[in-house]
């Protein structure tokens, strides 16, 4: 494995650890459940992503 | 494929070897002060041995994990919080949410006993306990579309069984976060350093929001970088706060320290979670992930000797001077996180199981990451046992024992049976940058002091010593803080959902006045214990902490007993010990330490022989040291008696639990075909994902014979 693919998937797993990735799977998912129909831009998007964490609370360990 | 097998066994009995020759070391050592290496060696080759064989046997036998099965994840996918999510990813998530600060405070406790019977349990106690109970219970709440753990006990057990279980869970949280916060109170007090470092987190998690609300929506890592490169500026300010005429805006007393949480507490469950709650995760998460690999890497390089002794006088004694009562059951309680934590069996039941992709990975996802978290509290464990055990005691030991100056502190510790001299504790205050390290209990200190002994001696050398202290305390504060936050919240749904049935709108997560009234029960809750923990004459840690570990270890119990009692209603009995011994361990440790701490006569360990001993010397007009005043008096009984009544509830409601479920198991016994159970039907599953961390040849066959792609995965970019 070379060190460009090392980090690229260095990268992709800190992007899917972080959730960066939560409005491409909402694209794709969107395409594949609802084709043609209008999607959401990622700022709406990330809003209403993160008012959902508002009503779902996770909890912490200690 | 013959050789191939030769080889796995030869390799696996390389391990096995190498294992027993480290708890070999360990355990026989006497005298000589050994090498951390080989409790490292120990934890790892017992890890690989129990996650090959032992996790295996209960995915395949006990649970009988199918792969065919659709998980929730696939049948309910809405691209919100059903998803299935590649299995390490999901690794990342799950062992960020059970880790914090629990494994690192308990063993730095559980070090008074010396380092051997911590070692054990941590290691045991998580593959056969903490580890089973975190896989199980994801797998039940997984075959129940996510069920949190109170309803899979109301469901599978009963009403009774259910509102005890409600009533646990509750009650784990509130002790939790009191003494979590009690644990940052001690770090910072009179540390004008640490405070005003910690209090940077606020501004430059709100920054992070705004960014992530309004500047670059989603950019998770974007900030997170941000937040990380200014935190660090704010550990490096924070030295040059404390020489500046700013020090003394930052020099708190622990009681002001309590009404600065408390506040802040309260403010921060009721904003919106973007501002402080969602960044202030992001940044703990990765802070957490950065610093115990940085932990690992820094005990390997240096691989220090241990400076504890293997077993102390104190664990037979029963009279240690950092928490009262024997090793058994007291080391059982105070390390709970790394070895066997009920909490976890709340994430267990939370997130994990809507995400998880095939059934066969609740090995990886539930057991992997307990053998992680447990490997996180070994390295606490060692970062207490390489410091002077002088220091250890000087800094552990309630400040009211010791006296206030170095002099009483070094004559105290003499007494204990360890040599330090005043100044030497002068001088390991100055070297990372406080004043004093006298009575800073709650074991974060301590492992601060061990963890810059690690650092600095492979970065940095002197110089940055104080550096790494404060960078210790800072990573340790930061993640307790996003508990303290997002555990108050989950207290109030879940409160606000109960109280709902009483009166519809308080169950109403939108109406605001319903929002902070619970909000503001939840933190007069834990502030209450808090404000009584930090100004206990006796010290608030160690009267506190034994409560936390049995309520934690009430809440495995609960976990254990839904565990055990669906194997059996599932017609699976003769697996049933797998929890069944685990459960029955827990239940001998916490019932033990409950009823010694409700009926001991010693008033060190029992807390109503405590408060009948300060009552009847305000009776006689006396005051007892370590009580300066008649108010310090009352004080003490007060604490002693809320204390003793809540050791009483917690012992009921871990009865009550399993009194309830062993109605259930009678009732199984005695039928001739399995009971229902509430688990969703089988639906054939179209996702192929490899079950490991690493694709075995069979899957990797699978893969390039052009079955439906794991989708996510292999793609960089």
């Amino acid at each position: 494995m070379t060190v460009r693919t090392a980090l690229g998937h260095a990268l992709w797993y800190l992007r899917e650890v972080a959730g960066e990735n939560a409005y491409d799977r909402y694209l794709e998912h969107r395409r594949r459940e609802h084709p043609g129909e209008p999607v959401l831009d990622r700022r709406a998007f990330e809003r209403l992503r993160m008012d959902e964490r508002e009503r779902n609370p996770r909890a912490r360990c200690c | 494929m013959d050789r191939r097998r030769t080889a796995r066994i030869a390799v696996w009995t390389a391990v096995a070897l190498v294992a027993a020759a480290a708890w070999g070391v360990i355990a026989l050592a006497r005298g000589e002060r050994i090498s951390a290496a080989w409790l490292i060696l120990a934890a790892l080759g017992s890890y690989a041995i129990a996650y090959r064989f032992y996790a295996r046997f209960i995915a395949r036998k006990v649970l009988r994990v199918d792969d065919t099965r659709a998980t929730p994840a696939e049948r309910l996918d809405n691209g919100v919080d059903f998803h299935p999510t590649d299995r390490r990813v999901l690794f990342g998530h799950h062992f960020a949410a059970i880790a914090g600060a629990g494994p690192l405070v308990g063993p730095v406790l559980a070090a008074q006993m010396g380092y051997l019977p911590g070692t054990i349990w941590i290691i045991v106690g998580a593959i056969f306990a903490g580890a089973v109970q975190d896989m199980i219970t994801l797998f039940f709440s997984m075959r129940r579309d996510g069920r949190s753990l109170g309803q899979m006990a109301r469901e599978e057990i009963g009403p009774v069984g259910g509102v005890a279980a409600l009533v646990a869970v509750l009650a784990i949280m509130i002790i939790l976060l009191a003494v979590l916060g009690l644990v940052v109170v001690q770090a910072l007090a009179q540390s004008p350093w640490g405070t005003f470092s910690i209090a940077m987190t606020i501004p430059i998690a709100l920054a992070m929001g705004v960014y992530l609300r309004v500047l670059r929506p989603g950019r998770v890592l974007e900030a997170t970088a941000i937040g990380v490169a200014l935190m660090l500026a704010a550990i490096v300010a924070g030295g040059y706060v404390e020489d500046s005429s700013l020090a003394g805006a930052f020099t708190l007393s622990p009681r002001a320290l309590v009404l600065c949480l408390i506040v802040y507490g309260f403010v921060a469950s009721v904003l919106p979670v973007w501002m402080l709650l969602t960044p202030r995760d992001y940044l703990s998460a990765f802070m957490k992930i950065g610093t115990i690999g940085l932990l690992a890497v820094g005990i390997l390089v240096a691989l220090p000797l241990m400076q504890n002794e293997a077993v102390t006088k104190f664990a037979s004694g029963g009279d240690g001077p950092v928490f009262a009562g024997t090793l058994f059951p007291f080391v059982f309680i105070i390390i709970a996180c790394g070895a066997l934590s009920g909490f976890h069996s709340l994430i267990s039941s939370g997130t994990s199981p809507k995400m998880i992709e095939k059934e066969s990975q609740v090995r990886l996802i539930g057991y992997g990451s307990m053998l992680v978290e447990s490997s996180v509290a070994i390295m606490a464990l060692i970062a207490a046992s390489i410091i002077d055990p002088g220091l250890y005691y000087a800094m552990n030991v309630p400040v009211g024992a010791l006296g206030g100056s170095v002099e009483s502190a070094s004559q105290f510790v003499g007494g204990l049976g360890f040599a330090i001299a005043p100044s030497e504790l002068a001088s390991h205050a100055s070297a990372v940058g406080e004043d004093t390290l006298l009575g800073r209990t709650g074991g974060a200190p301590t492992l601060a002091v061990g963890m810059s002994d690690i650092f600095s001696g492979i970065l940095g050398g002197e110089a940055l010593r104080a550096f790494w202290y404060h960078f210790a305390i800072m990573f340790e504060a930061l993640f307790i803080l996003t508990t303290v936050d997002a555990g108050t919240r989950v207290a109030r749904f879940m409160l606000q959902d109960t109280l709902g049935n009483v009166w519809k709108p308080l169950g109403r997560t939108s109406w605001k006045p319903g929002v902070i009234g619970v909000s503001a029960v939840v933190v007069g809750a834990w502030g209450y214990f808090l404000y009584a923990g930090a100004t206990d004459p006796l010290g608030g840690i160690n009267q506190l902490f034994p409560l936390f570990g049995i309520s934690n270890q009430l809440l495995a119990a609960v976990a254990l007993t839904v565990g055990t009692t669906l194997l059996i209603k599932s017609g699976r009995l003769r697996w049933a010990w797998v929890t069944g011994v685990p459960l029955a361990w827990d239940l001998a440790v916490t019932l033990t330490a409950s009823w010694q701490k409700i009926f001991s006569g010693d008033p060190r360990v029992g807390f109503f022989s405590q408060r009948e001993k300060f009552q009847d010397a305000i009776d006689a007009g006396q005051v007892l040291a370590p009580a300066k005043t008649m108010d310090d008096m009352h004080q003490v009984v007060l604490n002693s008696t809320v204390d003793g009544v809540l050791a009483v509830v917690f012992a009921v409601l871990i009865i009550v639990v399993v009194a309830d479920a062993a109605r259930i198991w009678v009732r199984a016994l005695r039928s001739h075909a399995p009971l229902a159970t509430a688990e969703a039907p089988h639906v054939r599953s179209r996702i192929v994902a490899p079950s490991g961390l690493w694709p075995n040849a069979a899957e990797r066959a699978l893969a390039r014979a052009g079955a439906p792609a794991p989708s996510r995965g292999e793609i960089a970019t």
